[in-house]
């Protein structure tokens, strides 16, 4: 799939072929940089003084291709449509494979990004079980009730434990009701289904 | 048995052939205590209603029913046998043919009384089902084609008296695997054979 | 042998083996019964060893049957040959020494039970492993399905040997916390007292037993709290028994009181420290909960309150019970309804007025305060001046007193002196006489008291020495009760260990018959020991005999050849004594052989008996017939198979 740019966005970029290829190369490793740990307009007004071009020109073009990277990586284009994309900003081949190289490089990372900032439900961290045997309560001495402690930890931003027991058949329901759930994805319904929206 | 001597005096009355005349009369005596402690009946009916009780003086019989109440459930709670209830009652002072049919009441009920005597306690939130749904998780606002199964997991639980609260998590494929070999585990480790 | 083959038979029946009734001997044990009882207890020995215990008409796989069972029983150990033709083709000694080693190998009862574990760790240790064997295999139960929270199931327990039936128990467990409710105990009456014939129940307390009174399980107010609320009543009465029974023993005991005044003074104790405490702490405090003027009013309160506690507990004060429901009270106090705005602006209203007015009112109560000080100093003051002018006053008064009596005696001096004195010596007179008076009544007092005192001392000692030998004598009786207890203990383990032994029915039979078996062994002994003695007696005799012969021999020998020499009669004689000797010692040879021979006779009879006994030739007869079958039985499978083909 292509990306569609706007015109202004195209016009942004387009101040790249005005400058080196070094440059280039610098403002694509600032525009990574910002994606990671967010934007500094600090490092524009020092661009902008090393190089004497209007520090806004330098924001919009690095601004640019930040958001050129993220809109692939967020729709996981191909080699060949990032390549087909860019195709029309008339950059140089050579500045295109650099700008492909450094969209395939970080690719990934910046869909981990991405992720961190989608909804989070509460997912399994851990568990850890004991076995208890209740021997006597305050009520009734004498007895012998096994017990099966659980400690579920799950985990949203940080770790959250939870502390629940349960009795030997409870567990063993629990361990085969959560088998099927797992069986259930290699049945051939899922199966099919999986294949055919990859 | 560790038994006050209000309760010793009570059994005693059971004894007495002034209070109460026949050994039936102790034996149904008993046999209403347990039914009220079953919670299959209520006093009215099963004390009052009882034909072998009639003509008893009423303090007398409170007393006494007050007594055995507190001896079956002492027995209960530590879980004595026949023949230790039947010494109880001997101690009390009640002839052999009236404690051997009263603790014979008891032998036949213990299983019944320790079930409602293990009816009090508490514990962290109970376990007793599991839901689970199987997603697709496809996109979002921030990223597409992510394509992944999600498992949703609900467990449902009971509190003291009632349903607890639901915990609800999700999973991935790998750590579904990974809860349910602990599961597993923790399942096989149940087996007397690895103690 | 009759002994063996009773026990043999007793065995057998007792495993299961039909045996019939006039079945005495193994001698009259037929094909059948031998292999019914050989099956029967090689499957009691080894659950895996499964005959069926009628043979089938086939020949051939009677004697594939019979193989099998030989070759369990070489399995098992049998150190003799063994082979189908013990089963099929029996005599009486192999089958008995069969049967004698089989019954030999059957698991004892008795051994089951010394195989239980024992001891706490190792029982407990039992009863947590069968629990978790069984709740791991248990089915789960669907949690709407559960009766009131809890899963109803039928346990399953093996019986004592394979044969007998399980037993069904009852199993029920709580499996979720839907009908588990946290303890709660709430104050209930235990009736004490009615059927009492010594100490009768007061006519008001009667009446509320009987009437006003609910049942003892009908009184928690909710019905989860019954069994807790009553446990935790009998609890807290019998530890509150045990309580004062040790206070009693240890400090009650020596002060010589009866236990009532005991435990008033007791009471009376502990009361006015709590009081003092109280008094005390609010003092300190400033006005803060009880005031000065209160502590009366406190008093009163405790008087109440433990009264309470030991008309009800009998014997108990301060139950946690009672201690619960006082403090209920207090905090029963209702709060009025209102929008919070205005309540929030009235308080602040009413707070800043009292603050105001709890201002002035402190100011003044300084003031006053000051005030009261200073004049508590004037007033002390002045008391003490009032005291020294008081008695400043009486000597003046006393003075003048004395003074205004000298005065009037004054005009006639002589006169009044002369009166005076005799005044004087008549009261002294009198006082000489009162003295002697006194005298004579003190005496016999002071005796008296003197006895008094003593016999009250030696009161003293003996209520002490009383009260020594009341201790000892609780003390014996606590050791007492205390060896009936262990005795008692013991008394029912053995009484227990004793029905676990007389399960076993055949031991008294074994006893005897092994009795009776010692005393034939006894009487065959001595019988042997006879024999013995004799052949010993015998053989003596014969030595004698032979000695006797010997020496006549030698003699008569001697004396003839010296004649012989002479004589030809005595030469003739001579030889025909040497003759004679040897023809003697050839006879005594032959009967010696013949003895041997005779012997040799009895013994091949008895191989011959033996023999017989084996019934070789109604067995041969049985397995040429058998053969026979046999050959049908191929022929006919043989026949089949060709029509088949």
């Amino acid at each position: 799939m292509l990306i569609v740019l706007t015109d202004a966005h195209k016009e942004h970029l387009s101040f790249l072929t005005t400058v080196d290829a070094s440059v280039v190369a610098e403002f694509a490793n600032l525009a990574v940089e910002f994606v990671r740990v967010g934007i500094n307009p600090k490092l524009y007004n020092a661009a902008a003084q090393k190089l004497g071009i209007a520090p806004d020109a330098i924001r919009n073009a690095v601004e640019g291709l930040m958001y050129l990277l993220v809109e692939s990586a967020k729709l996981m284009t191909t080699e060949i449509d990032f390549h087909d994309s860019i195709l029309t900003l008339g950059f140089s081949e050579e500045l295109r494979q650099q700008l492909l190289q450094l969209y395939l490089d970080n690719r990934k990372e910046i869909r981990l990004i991405l992720s961190e900032m989608t909804i989070n439900v509460p997912s399994y961290h851990n568990l850890e079980w004991r076995l208890d045997v209740q021997l006597a309560s305050r009520s009734l001495r004498r007895q012998t009730d096994p017990i099966v402690l659980l400690k579920l930890e799950t985990r949203t931003q940080e770790v959250q434990q939870q502390f629940l027991q349960t009795d030997p058949a409870g567990l063993v329901h629990l361990t085969s009701v959560l088998d099927a759930a797992l069986s259930e994805l290699k049945s051939a319904h899922t199966r099919r289904i999986l294949r055919n929206i990859k | 048995m560790e038994l006050p001597a209000s309760v010793t005096g009570g059994l005693g009355l059971l004894g007495n052939k002034a209070h109460f005349a026949t050994p039936a009369a102790g034996v149904a005596l008993t046999k209403a205590a347990v039914s009220v402690l079953l919670k299959v009946t209520t006093e009215a009916e099963a004390v009052d209603g009882e034909a072998a009780l009639k003509g008893v003086d009423r303090a007398t019989l409170k007393q006494a029913y007050a007594a055995l109440v507190s001896l079956l459930l002492e027995a209960a709670k530590h879980n004595k046998t026949e023949a230790d209830v039947k010494a109880a009652l001997e101690d009390a002072k009640v002839s052999e043919d009236r404690a051997g049919p009263i603790a014979a009441v008891y032998a036949a009920e213990i299983v019944e009384l320790r079930t409602v005597l293990s009816s009090t306690g508490f514990g962290f939130p109970h376990v007793v089902d599991a839901d689970w749904r199987l997603d697709y998780y496809m996109k979002d606002n921030q990223l597409e084609k992510v394509n992944q199964p999600v498992y949703l997991i609900r467990l449902k639980t009971e509190q003291n008296g009632g349903k607890g609260p639901d915990v609800q998590f999700s999973a991935s494929l790998e750590e579904l695997q990974d809860l349910v070999n602990t599961l597993k585990d923790a399942s096989r480790n149940l087996k007397p054979v690895s103690i | 042998m009759e002994e063996v083959d009773n026990i043999i038979i007793v065995s057998l029946r007792s495993i299961g083996c039909d045996i019939p009734d006039d079945v005495a001997s193994i001698k009259a044990f037929s094909t059948d019964i031998v292999v019914d009882g050989a099956a029967t207890a090689l499957a009691t020995i080894n659950e895996k060893y499964k005959f069926p215990r009628r043979l089938p008409n086939e020949m051939s796989a009677r004697f594939r049957i019979c193989t099998n069972m030989a070759n369990a029983c070489k399995e098992l150990g049998y150190a003799d040959d063994i082979g189908y033709h013990q089963f099929l083709y029996s005599n009486e000694s192999e089958v008995r020494k069969l049967f004698m080693w089989l019954v030999e190998k059957l698991p004892r009862e008795s051994s089951d039970a010394t195989a239980e574990p024992t001891g706490v760790s190792a029982v407990l240790n039992k009863a947590i492993t069968d629990e978790l064997e069984y709740r791991a295999e248990a089915p789960w139960t669907l949690p709407v399905a559960k009766r009131s929270g809890y899963a109803r199931r039928v346990a399953t327990i093996p019986g004592p040997t394979p044969k007998s039936p399980p037993t069904y128990v009852p199993h029920q467990q709580w499996e979720g916390l839907r009908g588990v409710h946290r303890l709660h105990a709430s104050v209930v009456v235990i009736p004490a007292g009615a059927g009492d014939v010594t100490k009768p129940l007061s006519k008001e307390l009667r009446k509320y037993y009987a009437g006003a009174l609910p049942y003892l399980t009908a009184q928690p107010p909710v019905r989860q709290d019954v069994a807790p609320s009553i446990l935790e009543k009998v609890s807290a009465e019998y530890t509150a028994a045990r309580e004062w029974e040790e206070i009693w023993n240890k400090e009650g005991m020596d002060t010589g009181l009866s236990e009532a005044e005991f435990r008033d003074r007791k009471r009376q104790f502990v009361r006015s420290k709590m009081a003092e405490y109280v008094r005390s702490s609010a003092l300190k405090g400033d006005g803060a909960g009880f005031g000065r003027n209160d502590a009366d009013s406190f008093a009163s309160f405790l008087d109440s309150f433990s009264d309470r506690g030991l008309r009800n507990a009998k014997g108990s004060r301060f139950t946690h019970a009672e201690k619960f429901q006082f403090t209920q009270d207090e905090g029963a106090a209702a709060a009025v309804a209102d929008t919070e705005e205005e309540l929030r602006k009235r308080r602040e209203e009413e707070l800043r007025a009292l603050q105001e007015r709890l201002d002035a009112l402190s100011a003044e109560v300084d003031r006053m305060e000051h005030e009261i000080r200073n004049f508590n100093v004037n007033t002390s003051q002045l008391e003490s001046n009032l005291r020294e002018e008081k008695s400043a006053s009486a000597t003046k008064e006393a003075l003048y007193r004395s003074k205004v009596k000298v005065f009037e005696l004054l005009p006639e001096a002589d006169k009044n002196i002369e009166l005076l004195q005799g005044l004087v010596s008549t009261s002294t007179k009198r006082l000489v006489e009162l003295a002697t008076k006194w005298e004579a009544v003190r005496a016999p007092l002071v005796l008296e008291y003197r006895t008094l005192k003593e016999s009250q001392d030696g009161r003293m000692t003996e209520s002490r020495r009383k009260l020594a030998q009341i201790k000892e004598f609780r003390e014996s009786m606590k050791q007492i009760a205390e060896e009936a207890r262990i005795k008692d203990e013991l008394y029912r383990q053995l009484t227990a260990e004793y029905e676990k032994m007389t399960k076993d029915i055949n031991r008294s039979i074994y006893t005897r018959r092994i009795l009776e078996i010692v005393k034939n062994i006894k009487k065959q002994r001595e019988d042997i020991d006879k024999v013995l003695i004799e052949t010993r007696a015998l053989q003596k005799e014969i030595n004698h005999t032979s000695d006797v012969l010997n020496r006549t021999f030698s003699a008569t020998d001697e004396l003839i050849f010296k004649d012989a020499k002479k004589d030809d009669a005595c030469r003739r004689a001579y030889k025909y004594l040497a003759s004679l000797h040897e023809h003697c010692n050839v006879l005594i040879a032959d009967v010696e052989n013949t003895g041997k021979l005779l012997n040799e006779i009895r013994d091949f009879e008895e191989k011959l008996e033996q023999l017989n006994q084996q019934n070789v030739l109604p067995n041969l007869e049985r397995i040429t017939a058998d053969y026979i079958q046999v050959k049908k039985e191929n022929q006919a499978l043989s026949a089949k198979l060709s029509g088949r083909a």
